[in-house]
């Protein structure tokens, strides 16, 4: 008993002793690093319940826009560094000019300092990810809700909002789109020089436009045929999935 | 005239030193060493695996004395002014920790402005409590009944000197929390015994539960009727617009999503018109306005009246509410349609509902009220 006890406190004292080192280069070789999305219309921000004119003529305001994003690498010559395994970016909170400025901001700690030559970005849940259900998460966790029973899938994207065909202020066509399943998973690839520094001040800037996820080379979704779906139609489902990668880049670029 | 108020005066001082100089006795008198042993012993939860992990918090580890000590604060009325309202007065435990009437009534009758959620699973919502999400732990929300009031009216002060003057309270203190005298009883502990209770309050083992998650044979199958009803509360069918769309919000294996949305239920000109401006009244944003958390819909049958006012009396009416697609706002939900419901689905969807009803959660004698 005595001889476990004894045993028992050196471990614990190496633990200590190695978790205190770990720290200490943890301070000095790792940084925190905020990915800051900003929703935009046509590259202007965009809040919850603001009019935006829409390809067809129709007047058009969002008032839900959530996204998951998984597996997110930074990346240089020598690795391939996972910082996120998934975050739910939630845009329902975003309803004045000031904070459609902010966006959303995620942040990463224990980013390994260094220079990195591009950022990987997976839209929507990964397939490993997306295999597991909300049963297997803690409660807060994004993955213990967004689920879709139907699919067996989370929700990758979520588009809500309300139109007015004509144009005018009367906003009662409700519009609803749901994109989920593996199909609706893609992953982006985002080249720059990123310097990761320690401390706290590290922020990329990346940009959402819904413009080039609602249209595409003159084709605009047609809310009016189809006002809402949930990943059930080709029309729908495929234009949005397939525009949204190259709705997603970095801010000034 | 002047004779009147000093006699008035002395009166008045005599009496203050009177109930001061017996508060002061008491105080003295009991403030002794408790006489209790104080070896915790760890709560092990018993979540079915179906269900998430529960998050709790790591100043307020569950312990068994704890748990015990909180039960015993959620019955007992000594928490309130005139001792006649406990917080099991509303969250009845055979209703599911619900309240069967429509708005919450405390202390001499006052009437509250919202009614009285079931707190089945209460240990799992982790966005926000209360119908408008004001409020983020189960600590702090003990906090509030007391002093409310319509509800408790009492001060924190004052129950916690009936706590230790109490001949059981300062033992049950010591053995959960460690203090040794009655003096160091203070509402953070009697809060943190409270939320320990409420995060046993947890259901999972409903007909659904056994059939679906468990697979468990014994158990049967859904019944025709139940399987409809399921096939209308998850599914969408493909090229059809319409649909009841329950389980947009109503999801996962807690029946709800912990979001905060506008399912339609208020009649307003504007956002800023809802007589009760729930999620808005706290985020302060209009768009937020009319918006309420989504309750869970475990136990649903035992927990009428519905909605945050209590106005529906029966689920038949919720659902003439749903397919009716409810009121339009500006944030009005985008997954509140109008559709078709027949009576037969109307029964369907309800025999589904009704296979969430946990009767093993309602009966476990470990939630019941300790003083009967
Ligand atoms: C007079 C009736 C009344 C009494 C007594 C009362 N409650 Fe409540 N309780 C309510 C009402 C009404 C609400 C909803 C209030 C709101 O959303 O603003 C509520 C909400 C709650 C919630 C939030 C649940 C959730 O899912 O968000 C918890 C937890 C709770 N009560 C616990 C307690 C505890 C613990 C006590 C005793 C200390 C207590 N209540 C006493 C009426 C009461
Ligand atoms: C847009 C999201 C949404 C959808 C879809 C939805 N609900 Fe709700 N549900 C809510 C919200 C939010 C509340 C609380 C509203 C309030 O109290 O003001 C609620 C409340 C309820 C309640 C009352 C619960 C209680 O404890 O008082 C029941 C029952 C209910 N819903 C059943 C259903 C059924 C059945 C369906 C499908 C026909 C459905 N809901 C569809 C969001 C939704």
């Amino acid at each position: 008993m005595k001889k476990f006890t004894i045993l028992t406190i050196i471990l614990l004292a190496f633990i200590g002793i190695a978790s205190s080192c770990e720290k200490n280069t943890d301070d000095n070789e790792t940084g925190t690093l905020s990915l800051q999305f900003q929703l935009t219309y046509g590259g202007e921000p965009l809040h919850m319940f603001e009019r935006f004119n829409y390809a067809s003529g129709a007047s058009v305001f969002i008032d839900r826009f959530n996204l998951f994003i998984s597996d997110v690498k930074l990346v240089n010559s020598t690795t391939k560094q996972s910082i996120k395994d998934v975050a739910w970016l939630d845009f329902s909170g975003i309803q004045d000019k000031t904070t459609a400025k902010t966006g959303v901001r995620l942040e990463i700690p224990k980013v390994p300092v260094g220079q990195y030559s591009a950022l990987e970005i997976g839209l929507g849940v990964s397939p490993e990810l997306n295999a597991t259900t909300p049963s297997n998460y803690s409660a807060s966790h994004p993955l213990a809700n967004n689920y879709w029973e139907q699919w067996n899938s989370y929700i990758s994207m979520v588009i809500e909002g309300k139109a007015d065909l004509t144009g005018g202020t009367t906003h009662n066509l409700i519009l609803t789109y749901h994109v989920g399943t593996n199909d609706a998973y893609s992953r982006i690839n985002l080249e720059d020089n990123f310097l990761i520094k320690s401390g706290k001040n590290n922020v990329i800037l990346l940009e959402i436009d819904l413009k080039k996820i609602l249209t595409k080379e003159g084709q605009h979704l047609d809310i009016e045929r189809f006002p809402r779906d949930h990943s059930t139609r080709p029309e729908v489902f495929d234009f949005l999935r397939l525009n949204l990668p190259s709705a997603v880049v970095l801010k000034n670029k | 005239m002047k004779y009147n108020i000093n006699i008035l005066f002395f009166t008045l001082a005599f009496l203050l030193s009177c109930s001061g100089d017996e508060l002061v006795m008491n105080d003295v008198l009991k403030d002794q060493k408790i006489e209790a042993a104080y070896t915790p012993e760890a709560y092990q939860l018993n979540i079915p695996k179906w269900l998430p992990e529960m998050e709790i918090p790591a100043d307020n580890p569950l312990t068994k004395a704890g748990v015990e000590l909180g039960r015993h604060l959620f019955y007992d009325p000594i928490l309130s002014l005139d001792s006649t309202i406990s917080c099991a007065s509303c969250h009845l435990p055979e209703l599911s920790f619900a309240d069967p009437n429509r708005l919450g009534v405390g202390i001499g009758g006052a009437i509250g402005d919202r009614h009285a959620m079931s707190l089945v699973n209460v240990g799992f919502y982790t966005k926000g409590l209360f119908w408008d999400g004001r409020v983020k732990t189960l600590e702090e929300q003990a906090l509030m009944p007391i002093e409310d009031h319509r509800e408790m009216n009492e001060n924190w002060k004052q129950v916690e000197k009936k706590l230790a003057r109490h001949p059981n309270y300062p033992k049950m203190f010591r053995e959960a929390f460690g203090i040794e005298y009655p003096s160091q009883i203070t509402k953070e502990l009697a809060t943190k015994a409270i939320a320990q209770f409420e995060r046993t309050l947890i259901s999972g083992e409903s007909r659904f539960d056994k059939i679906v998650f468990a697979n468990d044979l014994d158990a049967g199958f859904l019944t025709d009727s139940e399987e409809r009803g399921r096939v209308l509360y998850f599914f969408e069918e493909s090229q059809v617009l319409e649909h009841p769309g329950c389980s947009h919000c109503h999801n996962g294996p807690l029946f709800t999503d912990n979001a905060f949305r506008n399912n339609g239920i208020e009649s307003v000109n504007s956002l800023k018109d809802f007589p009760d401006k729930g999620f808005g009244g706290f985020t302060k944003q209009l768009g937020d306005n009319g918006k309420f958390r989504v309750p869970t819909l475990r136990n649903i049958e035992l927990t009428a009246p519905y909605m945050h006012d209590g106005r529906f009396q029966t689920l038949e009416e919720v659902l003439d509410h749903y397919s009716s697609g409810g009121h339009f706002a500006e944030n009005l939900d985008a997954n509140i349609l109008p559709f078709t419901l027949s009576a037969r689905d109307k029964q369907d969807l309800i025999n589904f509902l009704k296979m969430l009803t946990d009767t093993n959660f309602v009966n476990n004698p470990d939630l019941q009220n300790p003083f009967k």
